[in-house]
């Protein structure tokens, strides 16, 4: 068992009129070494060719570091293979790459972004830095100045999280009446910081988004420049239970009741005849709500003990077509499916608990078989699960 | 107590087979009787696995069974309940 398990979350805006990004947010887990790399690039002005000079640092700093270069190499060979730019006759991409060895070990080096925010129990704490210098590839002219790079590192405690953005965030506002310098360092540190004590269990993904959106605001609305903002937050993983299907023999049931109450997590369960199990079992009764009313998907049921009860296999089926589809969540309407999908995505290890009973309703021939249908159903969602969304799986038979 | 409970079965078999047609109609038996008809769901009610001869959708109008029901005679069916609650 890891000591914490990572989220990484991230949110953008690119600059007003512009289609493309100049800014990267780009993370990468490598399994075998068990590392997670997070870069933030901006890539010199903004559009399409700041995004290929961000894409390109992104990209090298995640492949050499997944190759076990050392984060220092790594930084030198971005700054030698950048391309110049034919107008500024500069090559430049800013960077920040955050490496985390083994969950126990961060690594951090920065180039010219604002300098990151580690956040510890609501207040800030500040690494200490050492400056690398390296020399420019490109020589145009005169000889450039030599980069200077901080690195930094320190072992994660848990509830940690590190905060990134590009300078569109702290320059926010900049030339209005109210922040003529701009947010600032320390207007996003103290947003941010705030934030974080209000709400202690805020995601990586809500802490960017509102730092990017509150970033929006102080440009009253028109991004001036790309606003980014990356969160690498270590907190304890949640877990979630999924049982579907009632197990082969009856015996099973209590078991598979006293599972169920006892699992640390939300659980769900997909299948009318399995929830009825359960909640004999464990003395409960389920209520059917009849106000989520969307006709295409039988309407979830609750019960206490339980987070959600749903019909299984029409259920199921939706689940795997929203996230095959690939669909945002904010933009489905509500139905049981969608209720599964959140918690799905709002969860780090997902367990399955799949009883292969047959279900005797369905074995008319005009019906297909269901267990085969279920069976199907979790394999592809585990494989959805683990690939699109680098969800930890597991599925057990009873 | 002169209401009338209907029970609509939202499991998997019934569902699929027409259950979705009977929850559409709590709204407007809702409408229409206020009150006096109170409308649940319900995990499967195990009617679709007794016997290979019944049929899905199933409801239940108080205790009476309604097999392979439809909104038509869901509607009929607590019509009958709701005049038998009233004359006796
Ligand atoms: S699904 Fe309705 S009785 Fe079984």
């Amino acid at each position: 068992m890891k000591p914490h398990f990572i989220e990484i979350g991230s949110y953008q805006l690119p600059k007003a009129g512009q289609n493309a990004a100049g800014d990267v947010f780009m993370s990468r887990k490598i399994q075998e070494t068990d590392r997670i790399i997070s870069v933030l690039s901006d890539g010199l002005g903004s559009g399409i060719k700041a995004g290929v000079l961000a894409t390109l640092t992104g990209t090298l700093a995640t492949g050499c570091i997944a190759a076990n270069m050392s984060i220092n190499k790594t930084a030198k060979l971005i700054m030698r293979s950048l391309p110049v730019c034919s107008e500024r006759k500069i090559s430049y991409a800013t960077f920040t790459i955050v490496d985390v060895d083994k969950g126990q070990d961060v690594r951090i080096i920065e180039y010219d972004n604002p300098p990151y925010l580690l956040i510890r129990q609501g207040c800030e704490v500040e690494p200490v830095k050492t400056e690398i210098q390296v020399a420019k590839g490109k020589k145009i002219g005169s000889h450039p100045k030599p980069a200077i790079l901080r690195g930094s590192s320190f072992k994660p405690q848990l509830g940690d999280r590190i905060l990134f953005f590009s300078d569109g965030v702290s320059q926010a506002g900049m030339g209005t009446k109210v922040l003529p310098i701009g947010w600032g360092y320390n207007g996003v540190k103290d947003y941010a910081l705030n934030l974080v004590r209000q709400n202690p269990d805020i995601s990586a993904r809500e802490l960017a988004h509102a730092v990017v959106i509150r970033a929006a605001y102080h440009d009253l609305g028109i991004p001036k420049d790309d606003i980014t903002c990356g969160v690498v937050y270590f907190r304890e993983a949640r877990r979630l239970l999924i049982v579907s299907g009632p197990p082969i023999h009856p015996e099973d049931d209590q078991e598979l009741a006293s599972k169920f109450k006892s699992f640390p997590g939300k659980k769900i369960i997909c299948g009318g005849t399995t929830a009825n199990i359960i909640a004999r079992e464990l003395k409960k009764t389920i209520r059917v709500s009849l106000k989520v009313r969307d006709l295409t998907i039988p309407p979830p049921a609750f019960m206490e003990s339980a987070d959600l009860i749903t019909e299984g296999i029409v259920t199921l089926g939706k689940v795997v077509e929203y996230l095959e589809q690939d669909a945002k969540i904010e933009q489905l309407p509500e139905n049981s499916a969608t209720m599964i999908l959140k918690h799905l995505l709002d969860s780090d290890i997902i367990e399955f608990l799949v009883g292969t009973k047959i279900n005797e309703a369905h074995q008319d021939p005009t019906m297909p078989v269901e267990l085969e249908i279920r069976r199907n159903v979790i394999k592809r969602l585990k494989v959805l699960l683990e690939e699109n969304l680098l969800k930890q799986v597991s599925v057990q038979f009873i | 107590m002169n209401q009338v409970k209907v029970t609509i079965c939202v499991g998997t078999a019934c569902y699929v087979l027409g259950g979705a047609e009977l929850l559409g109609m709590v709204d407007e038996m809702t409408a229409k009787f206020g009150g006096k008809v109170i409308c649940e769901g319900s995990p499967c009610l195990g009617f679709c696995k007794l016997s290979r001869n019944s049929k899905a959708p199933f409801a239940l109008v108080n205790d009476k069974l309604l097999e392979a029901a439809t909104p038509e005679s869901l509607l009929k069916a607590v019509e009958e309940a709701l005049s038998e609650v009233q004359n006796g």
